[in-house]
């Protein structure tokens, strides 16, 4: 197989035009190019949807209304009342993950989330911004979040390494999860397409075996979206709560 | 593998920290308060709809509960009627049994004193005629005329005899 066939070449990113900023590369570029159609597809979706506002929803005011309330359910039951705060962020970051997955299933299309390093930043970034809120809420007694309440004191030096590490996991944990999900499916998805070809009329079994893996593939596209939304919540959560 | 090339990474973080700063700017400030406020007004208007029926609820049943007291009032007024006009047509008929009842004994009264009036007079009447026919036929008999003393002794004696 030729290396432009590669399952893998999907991932490639290709620069659409050099840009610099200040010194850093910034060069619009196809990954770049989905960036802009996911959150203009979402802007989109979110208030085209809403122009109407009537008291009785059509379709899409009806969806855009459900996406508000399923994410706004899933901040209220994991951080509670004082969630409405970062409601609009784990929105966005839902909304965001949830249209980058789903357009990247389209074929011939980009997949933002497939890249480690996109979703590193948004678990580093979730990571980071629960960690100074844990700190700005309650000082050094942060610290305790390492060492459960009730546990006997000659267990700490156990404890607290061990969910230390837990702790500073939690952004690899979150962004491997996402990216490694996107990319094992569609791998596996380009993988079987090349088999279609290559055994012609066999390429039936394949075939079948595709349409099918895009089911799950959506299904996963969803789940993936919305796990991350939920564990960006449990993060915040820990924050506010320390002990839950 | 495309996602281990490091030169890659700079546009990529780039751009998503732009499109990520730019949508959460576009749902914080405009789309979310426009879901939210749609969402405030409908739940506003439901619950208002929801008061306003326990107002009529209430009201409703304030009404039946009205027409109950009313329609009882009605059926006591009713009986009270029903009972006075049935003691008044009691008490008139006692009345005017009694006032019959007066006439009638007046009126027995009047005709047992005339019935013994009548027959005092026929009892005078058959005592003439007995006496009378007694002294015929003793005339006749013996041929003698008895004092009519007599015969009027012997008839009494002999009514006295039969009573």
């Amino acid at each position: 197989m030729a290396a432009e066939h590669s399952p893998l070449d999907q991932f490639a990113i290709k620069r659409f035009a050099d840009l610099q900023l200040g010194g850093i590369d910034a060069s619009f570029t196809n990954s770049s190019a989905m960036m802009v159609a996911v959150i203009v597809l979402v802007t989109l979706f979110m208030t085209l949807s809403m122009r109407r506002h009537a008291m009785v929803p059509g379709r899409w005011q009806l969806l855009a209304e459900l996406s508000y309330e399923f994410i706004a359910k899933t901040v209220r039951d994991s951080i509670g009342s004082e969630g409405k705060r970062y409601f609009p962020f784990v929105f966005t970051l839902f909304m965001f993950v949830l249209f980058s997955n789903m357009l990247g299933l389209i074929p011939h299309s980009f997949t933002v989330t497939s890249h480690i390093i996109v979703t590193f930043i948004l678990a580093a970034a979730i990571f980071i911004g629960a960690t100074v809120l844990g700190f700005v809420r309650h000082g050094l007694k942060f610290f305790t979040f390492f060492l459960p309440p009730g546990v006997p004191i000659f267990l700490a030096p156990l404890l607290v390494p061990i969910e230390l590490v837990s702790y500073l996991s939690r952004p690899v944990s979150l962004s491997v999860r996402l990216a490694a999900n996107m990319l094992a499916g569609h791998t596996m998805l380009a993988v079987f397409a090349g088999f279609v070809v290559a055994l012609g009329v066999f390429g039936i079994a394949p075939f079948v075996f595709i349409v099918l893996l895009y089911g799950l593939e959506t299904l996963v596209a969803f789940l993936q979206a919305y796990v991350f939304a939920v564990l960006t919540c449990i993060y915040i959560g820990d924050s506010i709560h320390l002990h839950h | 593998m495309p996602q281990m090339v490091i030169p890659d990474y700079a546009p990529q973080i780039v751009w998503l920290v732009l499109t990520f700063a730019a949508l959460y700017f576009a749902m914080a400030k405009f789309a979310l308060p426009t879901v939210e406020r749609a969402l405030e007004e409908r739940r506003k208007r439901i619950d208002a709809n929801l008061e306003r029926a326990n107002v009529l609820k209430e009201e409703a049943e304030a009404a039946a509960a009205a027409y109950e007291e009313t329609l009882a009032k009605a059926r006591d007024g009713a009986h009270d009627a029903l009972r006075q006009a049935a003691e008044a047509l009691a008490a008139e008929a006692a009345k005017r049994t009694e006032a019959f009842d007066a006439t009638l004994a007046e009126k027995t009264k009047a005709a047992e004193g005339r019935i013994s009036k009548f027959r005092e007079k026929a009892h005078a009447e058959t005592r003439s005629v007995a006496t009378e026919v007694a002294s015929a036929i003793s005339a006749k008999l013996i041929g003698a005329s008895v004092p009519g003393d007599q015969v009027h002794r012997a008839v009494e004696a002999a009514l006295k005899e039969e009573i």
